[in-house]
């Protein structure tokens, strides 16, 4: 290990993090319980709940705000915290309201258009001025092909080979302006030089673009993608992660676990062909926290009752769960990144605003704090690209830059 | 002492179209601004909620257009996303209607519907969806769908299109949408509970037959191209007669046509800004192409400040040499004619004629005068308000609001404060089955 971060200490100089927030929380009763405990479900729908939530973990240190969405349609009972915002739109409206956070949508790739996702993803990283990033998801479920009614459900190896099109199509037209095209060259009247236009021409199984893009490229160019990995996800998602994922988040339920994950990884990074640095990987926790009211562990059973009570389905154990004090928590970054190779941690807050304020309370004063460090001051802020180290990529499309035809080829 | 009583006014209702991707936005200007950054949406919506605007307006257009078989280069070129930028303005703003254009044609009800819940829920009840309809094979290269859609079947698809997003936003109400249409095969219950507004307020901006129709059965607000006096009353009776035939009220629907300001110190000052302008937008590169489309061939010999081309347009390129835009002219040789015996007999260059037919309604005088303008139009029933067409980016409502919008509030024409928190308010118009219930009083 030659990283002088990870030299110089136990832990986590170099750590970093990423909140997804996924409603009130991760916890199925998170939406039952009001507050203090829980979250009012009146407010969930509100710009001002989510705006609280990332201006928090802005605060907080963390590097990105994952918003988890899906186009599954409400089921019974339809209840207040039942509904769900399409999590593009709110990461949009999030942009001007936050400063240096990044804004990773889950945005899907089985029932949308790719031309819509490729360009709304870019004009989300134009109104956060450089700090988008897209988690791509795939619908496998009946319901959510009969909300469409335009095709028939399909397994998931499938879908993740549909979403490596997708990623394909995105990053195309993401590079289908060159940067330097807007001209405004009034002597010859033109606003454009063409020339530095491309169509992309993509062609695949399954639908065909032409291009360009609606939008000039965007303060990234190519924002972030983040892919999550489980032993149960098929060999095209793990494919796809290894060519064309930024961050990648390994899920199981412990250390151990991950490490073989980390391996899978690791061996498909080696053979797969890529484009730029290796990708950063996250491991997957849900957290729990001690607060001042209640420990986590009376947290966890007054929550485990109210969705008993409710008939909920209570989490799956397939994800590492801390449930514990900050201090603990901090504790178990360490010893997870000893056993594992990893840049981070996703966190999954069981109650969304709860277990952030005691993270903010508990754990944040125990890592150096990256807001305070000079480059997040810098104004303008640093892109998400720059938060993690990554250069601006040269444009595929400009004359000078290599490609290969290994590049180019999808994923099958 | 009580006020004295005034007759109550007809109330204008105003809109911001943010500079689009044609010839009336001017980038050549030296004060013409990005058409891309956040900032700029920033500053036009906060000038139009300064000057309490009933809404901010984008457009639309899923693929560049061409030209001669390359990409257009001579107007403004590329922009972001509608509702991405829309719901990024909604927390920058407090009270302005947030309204963008959609496709029917290369979109699906059940996500749609989602993105304008989300957005009116993000925006306490300001979301407006303009529908339009696109048949185009060209823009459909960029689709999964393809451009299959035959031209006579868009309205049936943009009706059934819109049934089905209001199905959607009742759905946690009324039970899961369930329909087999021409268009449609779809069983779900939307993601949202009804959002603020019961349904975001619905912009259409058709002028043909169907289009017509389907503005009077189904638009809160039409966004029309008759901005004049004469063709706006037409237009405006004409419309909101359909209304009946669809069982609504002529004031459920309020016609909003697009229209440029050209404002001065005096009325000559404002006519040679005017003129100004209009050599800033028709510029001579321009005006070749503009005059290659009706002659659908390459005339890039010729001189823009020289006489119009002795030979006659080529029909068929004519239909095909620009794509991506509406065609406005059904036959080449009969206007090709006009133009000419126009330019004879004024003694017309090309980039002169083409200033001349190109030039819209606009409202154009001091502030005083131009207020009048507008409010004369609106009392009479030209129209119930205009969506501002700035030709700057994003300095070009800043003089409307300072100088103009005081005039029509001095006319007792234009609101001084707002109506109420959602942009239904803004309007006056009702969601259809959720009016707000008088408040029970007892005994």
């Amino acid at each position: 290990m030659t990283d002088p971060d990870r030299q110089a200490g136990p832990a986590v100089r170099s750590l970093r993090l990423a909140l997804e927030l996924s409603g009130a929380g991760s916890h199925p009763a998170a939406g039952r319980h009001q507050a203090p405990a829980g979250v009012d479900p009146s407010t969930l729908l509100s710009l001002g709940y989510t705006l609280g939530i990332a201006q928090a973990a802005e605060a907080a240190g963390f590097d990105l705000l994952v918003l988890d969405d899906s186009l599954a349609p409400a089921d019974e009972p339809l209840e207040a915290s039942s509904g769900r915002l399409d999590a593009l739109t709110v990461a949009a409206a999030l942009g001007p309201l936050t400063r240096t956070i990044g804004l990773a949508p889950v945005v899907t790739t089985t029932h949308t258009e790719p031309f819509h996702v490729a360009k709304n993803l870019q004009s989300l990283d134009w109104v956060s001025r450089g700090r988008a990033g897209w988690k791509p998801a795939v619908s496998s479920t009946a319901a959510e092909a009969r909300a469409f009614g335009r095709k028939d459900p399909a397994p998931p190896a499938e879908l993740w080979a549909e979403a490596a099109d997708v990623v394909a199509v995105a990053r195309r037209l993401w590079d289908s302006w060159e940067d330097d095209a807007i001209i405004r060259h009034a002597p010859t009247g033109r606003f454009l030089d063409r020339t530095k236009l491309h169509y992309i021409d993509f062609a695949g199984e399954r639908f065909s673009v032409r291009g360009p893009s609606i939008t000039p490229r965007s303060p990234q160019a190519q924002p972030p993608i983040l892919i999550e990995l489980d032993d149960s996800a098929p060999a095209t998602a793990w494919r796809l992660a290894a060519r064309e994922a930024d961050l990648v988040v390994l899920r199981g339920p412990d250390p151990d676990a991950v490490r073989g994950l980390r391996a899978d990884l690791d061996r498909l990074l080696a053979t797969e062909p890529r484009r730029g640095p290796a990708p950063a990987v996250l491991a997957a926790l849900h957290v729990l926290l001690d607060t001042a009211e209640a420990t986590a562990a009376e947290r966890l059973r007054a929550l485990d009752a109210s969705a008993e009570a409710a008939g909920l389905a209570l989490p799956p154990t397939a994800t590492a769960t801390h449930v514990g004090s900050g201090a603990e928590l901090a504790a178990a970054f360490s010893r997870w990144r000893a056993a594992v190779d990893l840049d981070g941690f996703l966190l999954r807050p069981a109650v969304a605003p709860v277990d952030l304020a005691a993270f903010a309370a508990a754990v944040t004063p125990l890592l150096p704090h990256p807001a305070l460090h000079p480059t997040l001051q810098a104004d303008p802020p640093p892109t998400l690209r720059d938060r993690f180290g990554w250069a601006r990529p040269a444009n595929r499309f400009s004359p000078g830059t290599a490609t290969t035809a290994t590049l180019e080829s999808p994923v099958r | 002492m009580s006020q004295p009583r005034t007759p109550i006014r007809k109330q204008i209702h105003l809109g911001a179209h943010f500079p689009g991707v044609n010839s009336t936005t001017v980038w050549s200007d030296p004060t013409s601004g990005s058409q891309i950054e956040l900032s700029s949406f920033i500053h036009l919506a906060r000038t139009a909620e300064q000057g309490l605007f009933d809404l901010f307006f984008l457009a639309e257009g899923l693929r560049l257009r061409e030209h001669r078989g390359q990409i257009f280069d001579l107007d403004v070129v590329g922009r972001p996303d509608a509702i991405t930028v829309l719901s990024a303005l909604a927390g920058v703003t407090e009270h302005l209607g947030l309204a963008g254009t959609c496709s029917t044609t290369y979109n699906e009800p059940y996500e749609l519907a989602r993105q304008f819940a989300s957005l009116d829920f993000l925006s306490g009840g300001r979301a407006a969806w303009n529908a339009v309809t696109s048949p185009d094979s060209f823009t459909g290269e960029n689709f999964r769908r393809g451009g299959y859609l035959p031209n006579d079947v868009r309205y049936e698809r943009a009706a059934e299109f819109i049934e089905l997003t209001r199905a959607f936003w009742d759905s946690w109400d009324t039970g899961p949408v369930r329909r087999t249409t021409a268009h449609f095969d779809v069983d779900a219950t939307g993601t949202l509970p009804r959002c603020p507004q019961g349904w975001p307020i619905q912009i259409q901006a058709g002028d043909s037959e169907g289009g017509r129709d389907l503005g009077a059965a189904y638009a809160d607000v039409i966004f029309s191209r008759h901005a004049g006096y004469d063709d706006g009353r037409a237009y405006y009776a004409d419309v909101k007669g359909r209304m009946a035939r669809f069982g609504r009220q002529p004031d459920q629907l309020k016609i909003m046509p697009a229209a440029t300001v050209v404002l001065g110190d005096s009325e000559a000052d404002a006519r040679e800004r005017a003129r100004h302008i209009r050599l800033q937008q028709v510029s001579p590169q321009g005006a070749i192409a503009s005059l290659e489309q009706v002659w659908g061939r390459d005339l890039s010999a010729y001189d823009p400040d020289g006489p119009l081309p002795d030979l006659d347009p080529d029909e068929a390129g004519s239909a095909a040499i620009t794509q991506g835009r509406v065609r406005q002219h059904s036959n080449s040789r009969s206007l090709a004619e006009r133009w000419r015996a126009m330019a004879e007999a004024e003694d017309l260059s090309i980039r002169e004629l083409i200033i001349k037919v190109t030039t819209r309604a606009t409202f154009c005088g001091t502030p005083a005068q131009v207020a009048d303008q507008i409010d004369r139009n609106v009392q009479d029933d030209a129209a119930d308000g205009y969506i501002l067409v700035p030709h700057l980016t994003p300095h070009g409502l800043d003089d409307f609001v300072a100088r103009v919008v005081p005039e029509l509030q001095d006319r007792g024409s234009y609101r001084t404060d707002w109506e109420g928190p959602t942009l239904r308010h803004q309007l006056g118009i009702d969601h259809p089955h959720h009016a707000p219930q008088p408040v029970a009083t007892a005994g």
